[in-house]
C-alpha cells in the first residue's frame, strides 16, 4: 500500500499553533500598540517631540508668561 | 533568535506575557511611581531650595519699593558703606537687593513672624546665600522672587553672594538679623 504523505503534515505545526495561540492569526487586525512598536520612525518622532514639548516647550511658555510685579 | 530579526509571530503583541516579565514590569512601575511621588514629597520635607513666586520687574521699579521701606523703617546704619538696617513690621513686604558689590539694605526681622521677602538684582546675576542655614536663591536682574519666610531661630545670619559677579564678588557679603 502506498503511503500517501499527508499533505497537511507540513502545515500541521503552524495550523495547530494558530488554533491555540492567537498571535499567528492571519486575518485578525494588528493591535494598535503593536503597529506603534513596529514603527521605529514613529517611535523616533514621539521620542523627540514628547520630551521637547513637555520639558522645553512648557518651560519656555512658563518663563514667557511670568507676570509683572505689582 | 537574533533580536534584529522580526518576530516570528504575526501578532506578537497578543502573545501572553511571561510571569517573570509581568512581575518585573509591576515592580518597576511601582518604584517609578514612588520616585515620582517623592519629587513632590521631597520638595515638602527635604530641606531644599525654596519655591518662590516670580514676577517681572525693573531695577527702577524695585528700587522705588525698597527705598520706601528703607525710608520708613530704618533704625540705624552699619558698615563703612553706611548700609541702612531696616526693621519692617511683621506681615509686611520686605525688600532686599543685590548689586555690584553689596546687598542693600540689612534686614532685622523678628522670630516667629512672617514676612514676604522680595529679592532681585540690580545689574548682573548675584546669589543670595544665607548661612549657616544654607538658603540659596539666584538674584536675576529683571525678575523678582518673593519668598514667604518665618524665621524660627534668633541669630545673626551671614549673607554671601554665591554667583560670581566680577572683581568685587568676594567682598559681597552682608548680614541678616533675627531678634
Amino acid at each position: 500500500m502506498r503511503m500517501r504523505r499527508n499533505s497537511k503534515n507540513q502545515g500541521t505545526k503552524e495550523a495547530h499553533v494558530s488554533d491555540e495561540i492567537p498571535s499567528d492569526d492571519e486575518t485578525a487586525a494588528v493591535p494598535l500598540l503593536q503597529q506603534l512598536m513596529d514603527n521605529p520612525f514613529l517611535l523616533l518622532l514621539l521620542g523627540v517631540f514628547v520630551p521637547m514639548i513637555v520639558y522645553v516647550g512648557w518651560g519656555v511658555w512658563e518663563i514667557l508668561t511670568i507676570p509683572m510685579a505689582q | 533568535m537574533s533580536a534584529i530579526l522580526p518576530p516570528t509571530e504575526r501578532l506578537w503583541y497578543r502573545h501572553p506575557i511571561d510571569r517573570v516579565e509581568g512581575t518585573w514590569i509591576v515592580l518597576a512601575l511601582v518604584w517609578c511611581l514612588i520616585m515620582f511621588a517623592m519629587m513632590v514629597g521631597w520638595h515638602v520635607w527635604g530641606k531644599q531650595n525654596l519655591s518662590t513666586e516670580t514676577y517681572r520687574t525693573t531695577p527702577e521699579q524695585f528700587m522705588v519699593k525698597a527705598q520706601a521701606m528703607v525710608d520708613k523703617y530704618t533704625v540705624r546704619t552699619e558698615t563703612d558703606l553706611d548700609i541702612p538696617v531696616v526693621a519692617p513690621p511683621p506681615g509686611s513686604d520686605v525688600y532686599l537687593l543685590g548689586r555690584l558689590w553689596s546687598f542693600w539694605p540689612i534686614l532685622e526681622l523678628e522670630k516667629g513672624k512672617t514676612y514676604r521677602l522680595h529679592v532681585t538684582a540690580m545689574d548682573y546675576n548675584h546669589g543670595l546665600s544665607i548661612q549657616p542655614i544654607n538658603i540659596n536663591i539666584q538674584l536675576v536682574p529683571g525678575f523678582e522672587h518673593v519668598i514667604t519666610v518665618t524665621p524660627n531661630q534668633s541669630a545673626d545670619y551671614s549673607i554671601v553672594c554665591n554667583e560670581f559677579c566680577g572683581i568685587g564678588h568676594h567682598m559681597m557679603v552682608s548680614r541678616l538679623y533675627v531678634k
